[in-house]
């Protein structure tokens, strides 16, 4: 296997240099550049493998960077190597279409084993943001996943107002809301409670004794 | 006869042309009727005896006159009768028996009769004159100070206006700044501590595996730099969350919420509509901050177990409804007391990006913060 290509993006020159040093009998650099992007420029004359950079850049931030080159360049894999161990910056930087997400302090011991995942079509994630990740993953409230069966006041009052026959119209007049938010109540209510139709809508109203109606 | 005149120079002077003329036509008329009266009290004077036309018929002349506009004409009445009084005491007919001094008596008399009035005329003229001046420089006053008033009311609104905008720029300058201090500390300090991390890892390879003192001694560095890089992240992220400028809004939020509920035990639910627009850095850090004073006002004071935040879109801005089921508070007492010092620091932070604010609550019913942002906002 040859060594791969890799570009390397970030803002701090300091990084740079130190990855620089560690990269080196792993792969073959083929440059480095500042922010996002002069990194979206510099990849049709470069042609990198991988691409590995930070999420706080200047002009163009990581994440936005990676969603513009993976829809641009499909082939390049993402690294993303930041200072950022929240979940939320781990899920956006695999929606955003990453293949391996490090922390700047382990990689040193973790980067060729993340560059050899990469290259042989895997993810890989450090282990030090695993345990946050799965977290929030079992909690569910984290990454706008469905909060679970709990509904808010106002969304239970968009419920009742359904299963009481009213129309969407009639609800966004009488909680002086606008259509569309009521549609967007609706449809989250749904989603929650993972209902596919109105019919179960008003099912499980009329089941939670949630209508004024007897 | 002193509030007629004046009502009627009223008149004269409001109602313009029409009226103006009809006045006008009423004071001749007075006139002729003057005249009129005065020759007939003449003729009477001179038909019957003992000038039953003196005194007092020829002091209703005069009073007649007085209430005219003409300034000049109970004088000239006054004079006219008294001529008149003295022209017909020689030739009016006598009553038999009656002794001269008498009727020279009464037509003495008669002049008094005309001249009393006059007198009493001119003093009531004199004070009329007096309170129309006192009205008018009251008047005037009264122009003054209301003009003061709304000179004084409009450097008020703008003094309150430019108090706003000073808060407004406080407090941009103000979130500026942490901002700096927290890129500083993470994007610099916490950088620079994780190559150092790096370095000594790799210094740790090169020892090699077997235990020795110095790779101990490594490690509980390598240990202690970690928790320094922890908590300088963690100083960087109450400064100011890069999650907001990196992420945006959503995610800030929901790691806020998350921290808010591990933290205090408060069940914590988001809902979040989409967004068709992009909210700019300055709108949504000031929305962020104004949510997390509202849920550290929760979590101090409220006693709640559970807490609602709900961002929706509506036509031309960003609703954000904050919801708790704690004890709520009196309204009143609030508004009154400096507990409302928090709330207007929210009111003015959203004011400061065209936003407001509104608080609903009630003792035992929780509290219910709605917050507006326009959203057609230029991105800056």
């Amino acid at each position: 296997m040859t060594l791969p290509r890799v570009l390397l993006a970030d803002d701090h020159t300091l990084v740079l240099e130190g990855f620089r040093r560690l990269l080196d009998d792993q792969c073959e650099l083929v440059g480095t550049v500042g922010d996002g992007r002069a990194l979206l420029e510099s990849i049709p004359e470069l042609k990198p493998d991988i691409v590995i950079l930070d999420i706080s850049m200047p002009v163009l931030n990581g994440i936005d960077a990676a969603r513009v080159l993976k829809v641009k360049f499909p082939q390049v894999k993402v690294v993303f190597i930041t200072m950022h161990a929240d979940p939320a910056y781990v899920r956006a930087a695999f929606e955003a279409g990453a293949s391996a997400y490090l922390l700047k302090r382990c990689v040193g011991e973790e980067l060729g084993q993340a560059i050899r995942a990469v290259r042989s079509g895997n993810f890989y994630v450090t282990p030090l943001v695993t345990k946050d990740v799965v977290e929030s993953m079992l909690r569910g409230i984290d990454g706008g996943a469905p909060s679970g069966p709990e509904l808010t006041t106002r969304q239970r009052e968009v419920l009742q107002l359904l299963a009481e026959g009213h129309t969407v119209k009639d609800i966004a007049g009488t909680l002086k809301i606008s259509p569309r938010t009521v549609e967007f109540h609706k449809g989250q209510i749904m989603e929650q409670l993972n209902l596919h139709t109105t019919v179960e809508l008003v099912k499980y109203a009329l089941a939670q004794g949630l209508t004024s109606q007897t | 006869m002193g509030p007629f005149t004046a009502r009627q120079e009223e008149a004269g002077e409001s109602s313009g042309f029409s009226a103006d003329d009809s006045s006008h036509r009423r004071q001749r008329l007075m006139v002729w009727a003057a005249g009129l009266l005065g020759c007939l009290f003449f003729a009477l004077d001179l038909l019957l005896p003992l000038g039953v036309a003196n005194a007092v018929l020829y002091s209703a002349v005069v009073f007649l006159s007085a209430a005219s506009h003409y300034r000049w004409l109970p004088i000239v009445t006054a004079i006219t009768c008294s001529f008149l009084t003295i022209l017909a005491a020689p030739f009016s007919p006598r009553v038999p028996g009656l002794p001269a001094w008498f009727e020279w008596g009464n037509h003495v008399f008669s002049l008094f009769g005309i001249w009393t009035p006059l007198i009493f005329i001119s003093q009531r003229r004199r004070t009329e004159l007096l309170l129309k001046e006192i009205n008018e420089r009251l008047e005037q006053g009264v122009d003054v100070r209301t003009a003061d008033l709304a000179a004084s009311r409009l450097a008020l609104e703008r003094s309150e206006e430019q108090l706003h905008t000073l808060t407004g720029r406080i407090l941009t300058a103000q979130e500026e700044e942490r901002r700096r201090i927290a890129q500083d500390l993470h994007d610099d300090v916490n950088q620079r501590l994780a190559l150092l991390m790096l370095d000594l890892q790799a210094v740790d390879r090169q020892i090699g595996s077997a235990p020795s003192a110095a790779q101990d001694c490594l490690r509980i560095a390598l240990k202690g730099l970690e928790e320094l890089s922890d908590d300088v992240r963690f100083m960087a992220y109450r400064f100011h969350p890069s999650i907001l400028d990196d992420l945006g809004l959503k995610a800030a939020l929901q790691r806020l919420l998350d921290d808010f509920a591990s933290r205090t035990g408060v069940k914590a639910l988001f809902v979040h509509q989409p967004l068709d627009h992009q909210l700019d850095k300055t709108t949504s850090t000031a929305l962020y901050r104004v949510i997390q004073e509202s849920l550290s006002n929760i979590a101090r004071h409220a006693k709640a177990t559970r807490v609602e935040v709900e961002v929706t879109v509506e036509d031309e801005g960003l609703v954000v409804v904050v919801r708790d089921d704690g004890s709520g508070f009196d309204q009143r007492a609030i508004d009154r007391a400096e507990g409302g010092l928090g709330l207007l620091n929210m009111r003015e932070r959203l004011l400061s990006v065209q936003g407001s604010c509104e608080v609903e609550s009630h003792p035992g019913r929780g509290t219910t913060v709605s917050m507006y942002v326009p959203l057609a906002r230029v991105a800056t």
